[in-house]
């Protein structure tokens, strides 16, 4: 079974009048097949954290690894390519693409070589599942709401298909049933797709679905 | 993944139109000034060439000025005594020899001396000779006495650069040239003063052995020129070289002056030189140098390579101003497409993906432009050539008026010393690459037309820029990780 494994991290923003600890030698295991909500006040060195699992920034101090490899062996942009996929809070799509090119954009990166009427039809796929039909996954993303442009978020970091998926606050900009349905998504992900699901979330919802939910408080990831 | 990385190129392209349509615009009007300065620089380089060889190469042996004019300040007595001058001249032999080398197609010289007569009398108050005119410097040619006719040898009157010229001219008779034994021409000036005609024969005597040689007047010429000496007489060289003294003839190895080789062509030119250089080093210990004559050359092609020159510095300044522009409008775009430089790195793309793609966009964009490009820059290429042409070639005219019609010459000096009907110097062969100053078309217009090495230095050059510009800006922001990219903190 396979296993993220955090060990001794550290991490210091040096890059302010006083260098700010935001993570203090944490230590933490996310298993295959679970989703794993980690909450946190703000300033509490979530989304650092997040960045970390993700590869998004490098590591000062410790380590993590995936399956006993650490990501620093397995490489940065590897990681990202094939290993996981994030969710960002605030989007980030290409505001000139469709919603549908955006999820195509991610499949071809991490499956190379897929024909392009593959990747159109599993990016709409992803997309139906999140909750857009068909005629607004082919608008240009800076044309849907907020909540749209999450689902598309989401549905990209589905349609790549990594065993890790990572989310900061996924569900931040959506109604309580859109919520509720990519709850049910994520635990899907975990449980039928043995995936490792970690979501830094405020919502007492998304905690309460979790298989397990971690504190983030003065640089210590605990057990809620 | 390529076809992919397109296909996102394209839709950036298509979907921010007004970035396109800047950096478009920018893209074509340099495209114009980049490929309007090739094309009249590839048109002035064909026009240089077929000048080149029009004209083939011409080799002269003359003497070394610079080392004379040391030597003889050097020998100068205290006393400020007047120095004698002689201008060392080649021996007729080795200029033979030289001509026989595989480089030359065909080759002249000329000699000079001086003669009396007593059957007809000198033309009062004409110019005399150069070292009459100069009389500081010495006598030219060893005629150190005074003889009242010039005598000039010239292998044929064709040659003679007055004639070409357009201000010397038969009047009456007909010319000479090398199989022309015992004939000669004579001034109208002479021939009135002495009731001479076509068919009389004089008697001149050698000033240096008092031997008498009778020439037939076959020819009077006239010269439109006030200064020239209406006491010259031509004739070829080897009835000239009786005029010689004893000494100078040598037993037929005289010395000869204004030697000028033709070459096959002129790429020869340096091959000559060295041969000249190895097999006659006694020419270098007789201050006689050889070189290559470029006066025709450069007059001829002078206003079109003023014309290169000029597209040499457009094409430098607007190829530095193009990668300066380029680089900042590139450097705008990729500061504005950070963050989704940052999305598709935190989605696996590899730097040269996201690179790859922003160089498409740029090629894509440039491509239009270059080829826009391609249709209107002959027409500002032709407009461009030819008015700068024309404004070179009014400068050179001025230039030569503002030097007393005479073209000015490779050194600059304005000068022909070995030219001219009045001090019996260098002839010029008919249609002879010999004969470079005077016969000589400038070229007045330029072939000005696109070929399709020109178009694919265009975009060679473009592409270039192109990725010149990117590489910087877009390596500085990917060398960040995703999270301070997404961030704004590079």
């Amino acid at each position: 079974m396979g296993e993220l494994k955090i060990e001794k991290l550290n991490f210091t923003y040096t890059n302010q009048a006083e260098p700010v600890h935001v993570l203090k030698n944490i230590n933490a295991t996310f298993k295959t097949g679970k989703f794993y909500a980690i909450k946190g006040e703000s300033g509490s060195g979530k989304t650092t954290l997040l960045s970390l699992l993700s590869a998004l920034d490098q590591i000062q101090d410790g380590d993590i690894s995936y399956n006993d490899k650490s990501i620093k062996d397995i490489g940065l942009n590897e990681f990202r390519l094939h290993y996981v996929n994030v969710i960002f809070q605030s989007f980030n799509l290409i505001k000139y693409m469709t919603a549908e090119e955006n999820v195509q954009v991610a499949i071809d990166f991490a499956k190379e070589g897929t024909k392009e009427s593959t990747q159109k039809n599993t990016a709409l796929k992803y997309l139906e599942k999140v909750g857009l039909d068909e005629s607004t996954s082919k608008r240009l993303v800076n044309k849907l709401s907020g909540g749209q442009q999450q689902r598309v978020a989401i549905a990209r970091a589905l349609a790549s298909d990594t065993p890790i998926i990572v989310g900061d606050e996924p569900t931040g900009n959506l109604d309580e049933d859109t919520e509720e349905k990519i709850i049910k998504i994520f635990q899907d992900l975990a449980h039928k797709e043995n995936k490792i699901v970690i979501i830094v979330t405020h919502s007492r919802q998304v905690a309460s679905h979790a298989d397990k939910v971690l504190r983030l408080s003065r640089g210590k990831l605990e057990s809620a | 993944m390529f076809k992919n990385m397109l296909k996102r190129a394209w839709l950036s392209v298509i979907r921010k139109p007004s970035r396109s349509i800047i950096i478009g615009l920018i893209l074509f009007a340099m495209s114009n000034l980049v490929l309007a300065s090739i094309i009249i620089k590839s048109a002035v380089n064909e026009s240089t060439e077929y000048a080149k060889a029009s004209l083939g190469g011409t080799v002269t042996l003359s003497a070394d000025m610079g080392t004379l004019r040391e030597e003889m300040k050097a020998e100068a007595p205290q006393s400020g005594e007047k120095i004698e001058f002689t201008r060392p001249t080649v021996s007729k032999a080795i200029a033979d020899k030289i001509a026989g080398s595989d480089y030359v197609k065909d080759y002249t010289y000329s000699i000079t001396s001086k003669a009396d007569s007593d059957s007809i009398s000198a033309v009062e108050n004409s110019s005399s000779s150069m070292s009459n005119n100069f009389p500081d410097m010495g006598a030219f040619g060893g005629a150190e006495e005074s003889g009242d006719f010039e005598i000039s040898g010239i292998n044929s009157y064709a040659f003679i650069s007055g004639v070409k010229n357009g201000t010397m001219e038969i009047t009456d008779g007909e010319y000479f040239d090398e199989s022309s034994e015992g004939k000669a021409i004579v001034s109208v000036d002479l021939a009135e003063e002495n009731e001479l005609s076509v068919g009389d024969k004089i008697a001149f005597t050698n000033i240096y052995t008092d031997d008498e040689v009778e020439l037939e007047i076959i020819g009077i010429y006239d010269v439109s020129e006030n200064n020239a000496n209406a006491n010259t007489i031509y004739m070829n060289v080897t009835e000239a070289a009786k005029f010689l003294s004893s000494d100078d003839y040598n037993d037929g190895d005289y010395g000869v002056e204004n030697v000028k080789y033709e070459l096959t062509t002129a790429e020869n030119a340096e091959a000559f030189l060295a041969e000249i250089e190895n097999n006659y080093p006694e020419l270098a210990e007789e201050n006689i140098v050889a070189s290559e004559d470029t006066s025709a050359y450069d007059q001829m092609v002078g206003p079109i390579e003023s014309v290169g020159s000029f597209a040499t510095t457009i094409l430098v300044i607007v190829l530095i101003a193009s990668v300066a522009i380029v680089t900042l409008i590139v450097t705008i775009n990729v500061k504005d497409r950070r963050y989704e430089m940052g999305v598709l790195l935190s989605l696996g793309a590899k730097k040269k993906n996201i690179i790859g793609q922003i160089f498409a966009e740029l090629a894509l964009v440039g491509t239009v432009a270059f080829l826009l490009g391609c249709g209107t820059s002959t027409i500002l290429a032709k407009a461009m050539g030819q008015g700068i042409l024309e404004s070179q070639i009014a400068s050179a005219e001025t230039e030569v008026q503002n030097n007393f019609g005479r073209p000015t010459t490779a050194d600059g000096m304005g000068m022909n010393f070995g030219g001219g009907p009045n001090d019996g110097g260098v002839s010029e062969i008919p249609n002879s690459p010999l004969n470079k100053n005077n016969d000589v078309e400038v070229v007045d217009e330029i072939d000005i037309n696109a070929k399709f090495s020109d178009f694919v230095l265009l975009f060679v050059c473009g592409y270039s820029v192109i990725l010149f510009a990117l590489l910087i800006p877009s390596m500085n922001v990917l060398r960040y990780q995703p999270k301070e990219i997404l961030q704004g903190k590079e």
